[in-house]
């Protein structure tokens, strides 16, 4: 007497098929999901302390940075955003701004004056590109910079975050011009005041 | 099973090693361009920079104008050849094996309208003005280079647009991401600052790249500082006085003429 299957084995193969699928499709929405959550957590983890930087290969276009102190803040953790200011010494114009969007993540600079007030070029930056991962995403230039800075509409921004380094990248294709400042992340810094425009 | 997995890895291995595929060749040999570089009158030109665009590779003629760039992977090279004064000259190459043919360049000089008439200041020269850049050039205290020459030396690294400027060099520089290039004054600069379109840098010029400089104008000294921008080269604070440079942008040139 054979002993009774519970299903039959075109049951069990359908079963399987809709397990495998549903399996994938789990995996495909962690792969697109994982890299941009896990990449602002690892920047979210160091919320509310300030790192000190150093331009890589200085050019004669980089002397206020090759000179000054440049500190990174971050600060603004919010669920979906981070903001983290750049000072250049007591330059306190520039923000970096990472917001989650639905496919990844966004990069912006926001430029402020002494005042407060938006510089005119403020608010440039990109979305995240496809393949991007946990430590390094890629920001090419969106058409809102294109349109504001027309020169700029090749720019690809690097951030890149390891347990012991946060990087700041640009580059543009057709050039090899490399703008590149590394920051120290074994060792926290006193923190600086708050950018031009936002309360301390 | 290892047994089987080392057989599917050295079975295709060992037919390729017979059969010579073209990626042995390759990986074992690197291929070699040579060539001559003159002027239009067919006179050789020293010290020329060639160099491998896709591979980032470069070396210079010697007194006869020739070069020789060694270790190219093979396949297709974008090869460019650059010289000061000189616009330059680009060619694509498919290197399949070592008969590949010399790749000369014959390099057609820039006209160089210089004013015979000099005058002795440059601080009547318009000071936030494109306009002014040329009449401080005639001035002849400083070191120029405009937006035909800039163009010429095809700048791929910033450091490119300071080739062959008098009282300055390029220096090869090997970082974590590949070799990069930077700038250095033979005679050494005090403390070097910098300015944009006539005032200090902007949010917009932090985004500028090499091809984006329409002109470059360099004083090596503080004395020699046009008076307008003096503060930019001793700003309040600073302990000492430093040399300048100063870069005129494209996009504040056009954006100027639209004005």
């Amino acid at each position: 007497m054979p002993h009774p299957v519970p299903f039959s084995l075109r049951d069990l193969s359908k079963r399987s098929l809709a397990l495998a699928a549903l399996a994938f499709s789990a995996a495909a929405a962690c792969v697109g999901r994982a890299p941009a959550d896990k990449f602002l957590a690892s920047l979210a983890a160091h919320c509310g302390k300030a790192y000190e930087g150093r331009i890589v290969n200085p050019q004669p276009a980089d002397t206020a940075f090759a000179k000054e102190r440049l500190v990174m803040h971050v600060r603004g953790c919010d669920a979906d955003s981070l903001r983290i200011p750049f000072h250049v010494g007591d330059d306190r114009s520039r923000t970096w701004v990472l917001t989650r969007t639905a496919a990844g993540v966004r990069l912006k600079h926001d430029h402020r004056h002494e005042d407060g007030s938006e510089d005119r070029v403020t608010q440039y930056g990109g979305d995240s590109r496809e393949g991007g991962t946990t430590t390094l995403m890629d920001f090419p230039a969106d058409s809102f910079t294109a349109d504001l800075l027309p020169t700029a509409r090749t720019n690809i921004w690097t951030v890149e975050i390891t347990p012991t380094e946060f990087v700041y990248q640009l580059r543009r294709e057709g050039s090899d011009r490399l703008f590149r400042v590394v920051f120290d992340l074994t060792q926290p810094v006193a923190q600086p005041a708050a950018p031009w425009g936002a309360e301390d | 099973m290892k047994g089987l997995s080392c057989r599917w890895f050295l079975l295709p291995l060992a037919a390729a090693l017979l059969m010579g595929v073209p990626t042995t060749r390759a990986a074992a040999q690197a291929g070699v361009i040579r060539g001559i570089v003159t002027d239009t009158a067919g006179r050789p030109l020293r010290g020329v920079e060639v160099l491998s665009i896709n591979f980032k590779r470069s070396t210079r003629t010697d007194a006869e104008g020739r070069y020789v760039l060694a270790r190219l992977p093979w396949g297709t090279q974008l090869v460019m050849a650059r010289f000061p004064g000189y616009r330059a000259g680009e060619k694509s190459v498919s290197m399949l094996d070592e008969t590949t043919p010399p790749v000369n360049f014959e390099l057609h000089r820039l006209v160089q309208l210089i004013d015979t008439v000099r005058i002795t200041s440059h601080d009547g020269c318009a000071a936030y003005d494109i306009a002014g850049f040329e009449c401080r050039r005639r001035a002849g205290i400083g070191q120029f280079r405009g937006v035909e020459e800039i163009d010429a030396l095809r700048p791929l690294y910033w450091a490119d647009m300071f080739e062959g400027l008098t009282g300055l060099r390029r220096k090869a520089y090997m970082s974590k991401q590949g070799q990069d290039w930077t700038v250095e004054s033979t005679t050494g600069w005090r403390c070097l600052m910098e300015g944009w379109n006539g005032r200090h840098k902007t949010a917009a010029d932090e985004n500028t790249m090499p091809r984006d400089i329409v002109a470059i104008e360099h004083y090596d000294v503080y004395e020699k500082v046009p008076a307008a921008y003096k503060r930019l080269a001793w700003p309040n604070g600073q302990d000492k006085p430093c040399a300048l440079i100063m870069y005129w942008t494209r996009g504040f040139v056009e954006h100027e003429k639209q004005r």
